[in-house]
C-alpha cells in the first residue's frame, strides 16, 4: 500500500526533519491518505513488477519512486509494538557522511559522490528488545600490594581479603538486531539509540524508507541478548570490586531472568560503495548520527601521495642543509 | 589534482618558504663578507694532497673550491693532506730534537714539518693558517688506530683552544670512515666557522642519510596518520541498559584476613670517565694542535 496525498496524489512520505508526513509534489503535509493495492509483486502506484526481498516490509518502485509499505509483514503477529522513527533526514545523513570522512586522502575519488550517496537509503530494521532481571553473588579472595623502599632494602607487603558481592540489576530493553542481511557486529556498533524517543508503532512512520519484519523469532535470538546481559553484568560486578591487585573467585553465580521481549523497528541510514571487488557499507544511526563503517583505501592514492610526501620533504631537507652551508 | 595541491599544500608552502630563505641569506652573505687580502704568495697554491687516493678528482675539486672560498673570508689557509703511509721511522728521526714520541704523535711531527717546508700562510710565510694530516696507515699503531692531526699556525693557533681542536679532530673521525668527502669537508667548515663566528661554533651539520630516513618517517607517518579512518567504537558501556543507570549492590563486604612482608636487598652499582697543546716544531716554528684517530 501507500500513502498518497488527498490534494495531489502525489507519495506522501515521513519527513524527518519536519516530523510530519510531507508531500514533495504539492509541499502539503499531514495530507496522507493511504490506499491499498499492489502487494509484493506489483507497484501499488504504476504496476510496475517489484523485485522485493524475503522478510521486505517496505520499499520502493524503481520505475515511478513510489515508497510502499507491505501490509501483510507489518500486521497481525507481524506488528511491531515498538518504532523510533528516524530525526536524521537524508540530506543530514550526507553532511555526516562528509563531515566524518572529510579528510580522505587515501579514499577512492567515487567515495561519497553525488552518484553514490543518491543510492544511499534508510532503512527501519527490525529488533528485539529483551529485559532482564539480573542477580549475581561473587565471593573470593583479593589482594592489596604495598612496596616502599628503607636504605637498601625494598619491603612488599601483601595484605588478604575475602570479598562478598551480591548485585541487582535491571537490564531494559537490551536490542538485538532480527535481520540476516545486517552485519551483527556493525549493528552492535550502531547503538545505542535512545528510547525516550520510541513510540508506539505507526505505519505511516514507514513511508519513504526501507524495512524489514523480522528474519529470525524472538526466542531463536534471545541468546544474543542474553551474553549482552551477561557481559555487562559481569563488567559491573568487577567494578565494584575495586583496588586490589589480584583478584581469586571461589564462588560465582548469576541468574539471568528474560522478563519481557518487545518488537521494535529502528532507523538506520545505509550507504554502499563498491571498489576493488569489495562492498563497502556505512551504517548511519537514523537518530544519533552515529557512523560505523571501514573507509575504501585507493592503493594507487596511497602509494602515490606519500611518494610525493616523501620527495618533498627531500626537497625540503636539501634546501635546510643548504641553508646551514651559506 | 586540486585535491592533490590541498594535500600538499603544507609541503609546497614549505619549500616555497625555505627557497626565499635561501636566496635571501646568500645574497646577505655575499654583500657583506669581507675578503682578506693574500699577503703570502710563494706558498704553493694546491690545499688537498691526497697521497692516499681517498677521495675522486672531483671531490678534490669541490673541496680545493671550498678552501679557497673560507680562506678568503677567514684570512687563514686550510690545507689537507691524505696519507696512507707508516710514519714511525719518519717521526723517531726527529726524536733528538723533540723528545720522545708516542704513537699518535708521528702525525702532528709529519703535520708541523709539511706546513713548515711548504711555507703555508695566508698573510706571510709561516703565517696564520692549519694543516690537517691524516694518515690511513695503521702499521705504527699497537692498536691498529689510523692517526691524524690538526696543526695550527698564527691566528689559528691562538683562536683554537684544546676543546675546539678536539671537537673539529672528532667531527672528522666520526664520519671518515664512510664518507670521507663529507668528513673533511666539516673540517674546513668547521675552522672556517671558529674563526669567523658565523655559525654557532660547533655548528652542527645535517648528513644525508638523516634527511633520507627523516623523509622516509614523515612519509610513513603521514601514511598511517590518513589511514585510521575506521570509525564505529563502541559507545555503549557495561551500564547503558541498566535501569536507573547503575546496579543495587545488596552485599559489598571486604574482609581482611592477613598480611605478610617480604624483603629484597638492592644491588647499586657506580661508574667513572678523562686533552693537547703548543709545542715548538722541529723546524723552530711555533704550533698548535690537537690529534684523534679511526
Amino acid at each position: 500500500m501507500i500513502y498518497k496525498c488527498h490534494n495531489c496524489g502525489g507519495n506522501v512520505v515521513y519527513d524527518p526533519q519536519r516530523k510530519k508526513m510531507y508531500c514533495a509534489h504539492c509541499e502539503g503535509t499531514d495530507s496522507e491518505e493511504p490506499v491499498s493495492g499492489g502487494g509484493i509483486a506489483q507497484c501499488a502506484n504504476c504496476g510496475a513488477p517489484l523485485q522485493i526481498k524475503t522478510f521486505q516490509s517496505a520499499g520502493k518502485c524503481d520505475h515511478c519512486g513510489c515508497y510502499q509499505i507491505f501490509e501483510e509483514r507489518v500486521s497481525g503477529q507481524f506488528t511491531p509494538h515498538l518504532i523510533l522513527p528516524f530525526t536524521i533526514s537524508r540530506q543530514e545523513a550526507e553532511r555526516k557522511l562528509n563531515t566524518e570522512f572529510g579528510w580522505r586522502t587515501f579514499a577512492p575519488s567515487s567515495f561519497l559522490s553525488r552518484a553514490t550517496l543518491q543510492k544511499m537509503e534508510g532503512m527501519y530494521v527490525p529488533f528485539f528488545m529483551y529485559d532482564y532481571h539480573v542477580h549475581y553473588d561473587w565471593s573470593g579472595k583479593g589482594t592489596k600490594v604495598r612496596a616502599w623502599t628503607s636504605g637498601d632494602t625494598e619491603y612488599t607487603e601483601t595484605a588478604y581479603y575475602h570479598i562478598n558481592r551480591s548485585m541487582e540489576a535491571d537490564f531494559m530493553r537490551i536490542p538485538v538486531d532480527a535481520s540476516n542481511a545486517m552485519d551483527d557486529t556493525k549493528m552492535d556498533l550502531v547503538e545505542p539509540y535512545d528510547y525516550w524517543a520510541l513510540e508506539r508503532f505507526q505505519m505511516k512512520y514507514m513511508s519513504g524508507f526501507f524495512s524489514e519484519m523480522y528474519n529470525q523469532g524472538s526466542q531463536q535470538l534471545e541468546p544474543r541478548a542474553h551474553r549482552k546481559a551477561e557481559r555487562d553484568a559481569e563488567e559491573l560486578m568487577m567494578q565494584s570490586i575495586a583496588g586490589y591487585a589480584t583478584l581469586t573467585p571461589e564462588y560465582r553465580n548469576m541468574n539471568v531472568d528474560q522478563k519481557a521481549v518487545d518488537y521494535a523497528l529502528m532507523p538506520v541510514w545505509v550507504y554502499e560503495y563498491e571498489y576493488g571487488g569489495e562492498t563497502y557499507i556505512f551504517y548511519v544511526n537514523g537518530q544519533t548520527g552515529k557512523i560505523v563503517g571501514k573507509m575504501p583505501l585507493s592503493k594507487p592514492k596511497m602509494i602515490g601521495y606519500s611518494a610525493s610526501v616523501f620527495g618533498f620533504m627531500m626537497i625540503i631537507g636539501q634546501l635546510v642543509r643548504m641553508i646551514m652551508e651559506v | 589534482m586540486k585535491k592533490y595541491i590541498k594535500s600538499m599544500a603544507f609541503f609546497l608552502i614549505a619549500i616555497a618558504v625555505l627557497l626565499v630563505i635561501y636566496f635571501v641569506i646568500r645574497g646577505m652573505r655575499g654583500v657583506v663578507g669581507e675578503d682578506y687580502v693574500r699577503g703570502n704568495l710563494t706558498a704553493p697554491a694546491q690545499r688537498v694532497y691526497d697521497y692516499a687516493g681517498v677521495l675522486t678528482a672531483s671531490e678534490e675539486e669541490k673541496l680545493e673550491k671550498l678552501i679557497a672560498k673560507r680562506e678568503g673570508q677567514i684570512g687563514c689557509d686550510i690545507v689537507l693532506v691524505i696519507l696512507n703511509e707508516p710514519l714511525s721511522s719518519y717521526a723517531k728521526a726527529y726524536e733528538d730534537v723533540l723528545g720522545h714520541l708516542s704513537e699518535s704523535e708521528y702525525v702532528m711531527v709529519y703535520a708541523d714539518n709539511f706546513y713548515d717546508e711548504y711555507a703555508f700562510g695566508y698573510n706571510k710565510p709561516h703565517g696564520d693558517g692549519c694543516v690537517f694530516v691524516d694518515n690511513w696507515d695503521r702499521s705504527d699503531s699497537a692498536y691498529g688506530y689510523a692517526y691524524n692531526w690538526l696543526s695550527t699556525s698564527g691566528r689559528v693557533e691562538s683562536r683554537f683552544s684544546t676543546s675546539m681542536i678536539d671537537h673539529v679532530v672528532d667531527e672528522v673521525n666520526s664520519r671518515v670512515n664512510s664518507d670521507p668527502y663529507e668528513a673533511y669537508k666539516s673540517y674546513v667548515n668547521n675552522i672556517y666557522s671558529y674563526m669567523s663566528g658565523h655559525g654557532s661554533p660547533g655548528r652542527f651539520v645535517i648528513p644525508l642519510y638523516a634527511v633520507v630516513i627523516v623523509s622516509v618517517l614523515v612519509a610513513v607517518f603521514y601514511l598511517i596518520g590518513n589511514l585510521t579512518k575506521n570509525i564505529g567504537a563502541r559507545t555503549t558501556a557495561s551500564n547503558t541498559y541498566v535501569n536507573g543507570g547503575k546496579p543495587k549492590m545488596t552485599v559489598m563486604t571486604d574482609h581482611f584476613i592477613s598480611k605478610s612482608v617480604t624483603k629484597r636487598h638492592i644491588e647499586r652499582s657506580s661508574g667513572g670517565g678523562g686533552g693537547g697543546g703548543h709545542h715548538t716544531s722541529a723546524g723552530g716554528h711555533s704550533h698548535g694542535g690537537g690529534g684523534g684517530h679511526h
